[in-house]
């Protein structure tokens, strides 16, 4: 059996490459397993991809959109998350955790998951790490209240219910409109966590409570709009974040250490890249 | 004291609920422990439960929901060893908050 880490890395205004390679030292420190990263021709060329156990090259175009509301600024960039559709096919391990880039592992608690060995395993509950419990509304897909699964970490083996969910979710991308008329939610920008949970969702006939495909611990997020400011070993990572008090939107700090973390604002922790590398 | 001290006090205890918080959550991760490809949690009530029963086999509840058969002395090793880490790694990581 060979165990490893998939990343999905293509650069757009973001420098997902970059993210990738950070995370790549935080897992060789962290969960000692090889790292697989898929990105594009022209990613590939421009980036320091060395130290990867493995570089796939995917050139498939997808042409998905999405605004990133950074507090600070909106950005509309590309969002080339549909290649990541192919990473049952894609994947050179039996056993695989995929994980966004800028979900930075900083433990060793996923190795937990490779011990059980799920069939299939996702999140279904965002922590937030600002204590504002501000993804709850996220916990259910419109009026029909699909659970929602995030697809941020997906843990799969080599078997026949893992290849059906992606199976299906490459169904639901395909017909992405169809879906989002059906299940009530934007048609755009298309989004893997909702294929992610309407494949899920059926295939585990329609039963919305079903444990089995659950990762038992939630997936700690920081949003797009909180920052990194600071990084250090001892204290992890510290970020800025807003709150809203009463009428007026305030300001605090906070700070996590030696927890993997979900970084939606993948510019900020991109500037203590080498203190972080370097740290240990 | 005027209201600016009042709110830098309300905020600063904001903040460090906060810590605390994510603190807790780590200690429910860290809790959470493999044995025979199943996932259990390593609460005071789970150790407690292993402690008092007397015989050698026993079905319990894992994570998932699913009845699985273990050796309870062989759990309970596991499942103090678990709880004692993870509670050690919290009261650090508080007593780090206080010294602060």
């Amino acid at each position: 059996m060979t165990q490893g880490i998939l990343i999905y890395a293509r650069n757009t205004a973001f420098d997902y490459a970059r993210l990738a390679k950070l995370n790549l030292s935080l897992i060789h420190r962290n969960l000692k397993l090889p790292v697989a990263v898929v990105t594009d021709s022209t990613t590939a060329k421009k980036s320091d991809l060395s130290g990867f156990d493995h570089v796939i090259i995917d050139d498939t175009t997808d042409t998905n959109r999405r605004t990133f509301d950074l507090g600070h600024e909106k950005l509309s960039t590309a969002w080339t998350n549909g290649p990541r559709l192919s990473a049952y096919d894609s994947s050179p391990f039996s056993q695989t955790l995929l994980i966004d880039a800028d979900y930075l592992i900083f433990s060793d608690q996923m190795l937990k998951l490779f011990e059980a060995d799920p069939e299939f395993a996702v999140f279904d509950h965002v922590y937030d790490v600002t204590a504002q419990d501000r993804f709850r509304s996220l916990d259910l897909i419109g009026p029909y209240a699909i659970p929602m699964r995030w697809a941020t970490v997906i843990y799969f083996s080599r078997n026949r219910f893992a290849e059906s969910v992606f199976s299906m979710m490459n169904q639901i991308k395909h017909n992405y409109e169809y879906y989002s008329y059906l299940y009530r939610f934007p048609k755009q920008p298309y989004r893997n966590d909702f294929s992610l949970s309407i494949a899920l969702h059926a295939l585990s006939g329609q039963i919305t409570d079903i444990k089995e495909y659950l990762i038992p611990w939630r997936c700690l997020t920081l949003s797009t709009k909180d920052r990194v400011i600071d990084y250090d070993p001892a204290c992890g990572i510290k970020y800025l974040y807003e709150f809203i008090d009463s009428d007026s939107i305030r300001c605090g700090v906070g700070q996590i250490a030696n927890s993997d973390l979900h970084l939606m604002d993948k510019m900020s922790v991109l500037e203590f890249y080498d203190r972080i590398v370097d740290s240990h | 004291m005027d209201s600016a001290d009042l709110e830098k006090i309300s905020q600063s205890k904001f903040e460090l609920h906060t810590v605390k918080k994510n603190l807790k959550e780590k200690l429910s991760q860290q809790l959470i422990f493999v044995y025979e490809s199943s996932f259990f949690k390593a609460t005071p009530e789970f150790i407690a439960f292993l402690s008092v029963w007397d015989s050698e086999t026993i079905v319990v509840e894992d994570l998932h929901g699913n009845p699985v058969t273990v050796n309870r002395q062989d759990l309970l090793v596991r499942s103090k060893d678990c709880y004692h880490r993870a509670s050690s790694e919290w009261f650090s990581g508080y007593s780090d908050l206080k010294n602060n």
